[in-house]
């Protein structure tokens, strides 16, 4: 990635390199914008990572996500944004201005386009950590094939769950189905598909309390009323995915109960200047949606950035 | 005869993995600034060899990555500053 100067001020800053900030940054430095994005982790975000994407416009036989995604990279690129790999930890509103902090320093901004994505969650809960890469996954079609022939438990509820439990009951010998004491969200509809699956128990009413082991897992405690301990050799936290957006609580942007950014019909948050898109606005979850998504708020900043520099000049 | 290469880094992925990319890609760009003193290889687990070579290694999760056989890092992100740091920590204790 490129190294500009910290503490230099840019019209344009984006937080997040998936296709939605990178469609953000082709829009802005298209127009003349200086345009600065900073990525934490993997430029493209989760696009990156699918093995095919099949409904992107333009690719008739389907694409990688990763040669989709150095497609955009390498317009943007052509276009002049500036890539700086790091972790945005906070933004605050100076009035005229924008303060982008990262773990390496500040940037300045006129504006300021949100593309943080959506992250899994995790349970928090003891030995989670410790164990992490030692019997606690969160990818059944990744890890799934180290867990062949042994016993395995699945904590989540959700649709995602669901589709993991399946895949790994044709892997493992056996699956512990932990949807928690709320129960799957699929409602009793998951629980007769679950039930076709022999090897598979869905224990109901308990949450998962601990995971235990010694160099790696070997069983698990619960909250339940009558079940205390499962022996098992792994653990896969297969939760649902909720918007990276706590930072951006923390400067004053509105987000609904789920985490998902508020923004109006010109991706506009309720901090003026401030633009949001993508995942984290919770829109579509798709690439297309956040191109669209993109495009609107690099737009939308580039008429901010304008006016604000007309107003600047009168 | 000279034999450059003093570290070797061992890559776990899948290829369905989508933290794995990133993985490769940051080791790929590390590795390249020792002039050629690191080897990396990189083990496919969707294969019978990669995935029994892996769990005879105590890799339980991709990606996972190894420096001179040494479980370094399980998932990703990880950062460039500790896989240099855990590559020179191997280099000092190279012969």
């Amino acid at each position: 990635m490129d190294r500009p100067m910290s503490g230099e001020l840019f019209d344009v800053v984006i937080l997040g390199g998936g296709p939605a900030g990178l469609t953000a940054g082709i829009y802005t430095a298209r127009h003349g914008l200086s345009t600065l994005l900073i990525e934490g982790k993997q430029l493209g975000g989760r696009a990156w990572g699918p093995h095919r994407i099949e409904n992107y416009p333009g690719f008739p036989q389907g694409v990688t996500g990763q040669e989709l995604m150095e497609r955009f990279i390498a317009q943007a690129r052509r276009f002049g944004v500036g890539f700086r790999e790091e972790t945005v930890v906070g933004l605050s509103d100076m009035g005229g201005t924008k303060m982008v902090l990262t773990r390496g320093g500040s940037y300045e901004a006129r504006a300021v386009v949100v593309a943080t994505g959506i992250q899994k969650q995790q349970l928090s809960i003891p030995g989670e950590m410790e164990f992490k890469g030692r019997g606690v996954a969160y990818c059944a079609i990744c890890d799934g094939p180290f867990y062949a022939d042994k016993t395995v438990a699945v904590v989540g509820s959700g649709k995602n769950a669901v589709e993991d439990i399946t895949k790994l009951a044709e892997i493992v010998q056996k699956v512990y189905a932990i949807p928690g004491s709320k129960g799957f969200s699929g409602g009793s509809g998951v629980l007769q598909e679950l039930f076709e699956y022999l090897n598979v128990e869905v224990i109901e009413g308990a949450d998962l309390k601990s995971i235990g082991g010694d160099e790696f897992v070997t069983h698990i405690d619960l909250e339940h009323e009558s079940l205390g301990r499962l022996e098992v050799d792994g653990v896969f936290i297969i939760l649902d995915n909720v918007p990276t957006t706590d930072m951006l609580k923390e400067a004053g942007i509105e987000t609904d109960e789920g985490g998902c950014v508020q923004v109006d019909r010109n991706q506009e948050t309720n901090i003026s200047g401030v633009f949001a898109a993508g995942d984290c606005v919770c829109g579509g979850m798709q690439v297309t949606t956040a191109t669209g998504d993109g495009a609107k708020a690099g737009l939308a900043a580039l008429r901010y950035v304008r006016a604000l520099k007309r107003k600047r000049s009168t | 005869m000279w034999r450059l290469v003093m570290v070797k880094i061992d890559v776990y992925f899948s290829p369905v993995c989508p933290h794995c990319p990133g993985a490769k890609r940051l080791v790929a760009e590390v590795s390249s600034e020792y002039g050629g003193r690191v080897e990396v290889e990189e083990i496919n687990t969707y294969t019978r060899e990669g995935i029994e070579r892996g769990m005879a290694n105590g890799v339980m999760a991709v990606p996972t990555v190894f420096v001179d056989a040494v479980k370094k890092f399980v998932g990703f992100p990880f950062s460039r500053e500790a896989l240099a740091a855990a590559v020179d920590d191997a280099l000092a204790r190279s012969p």
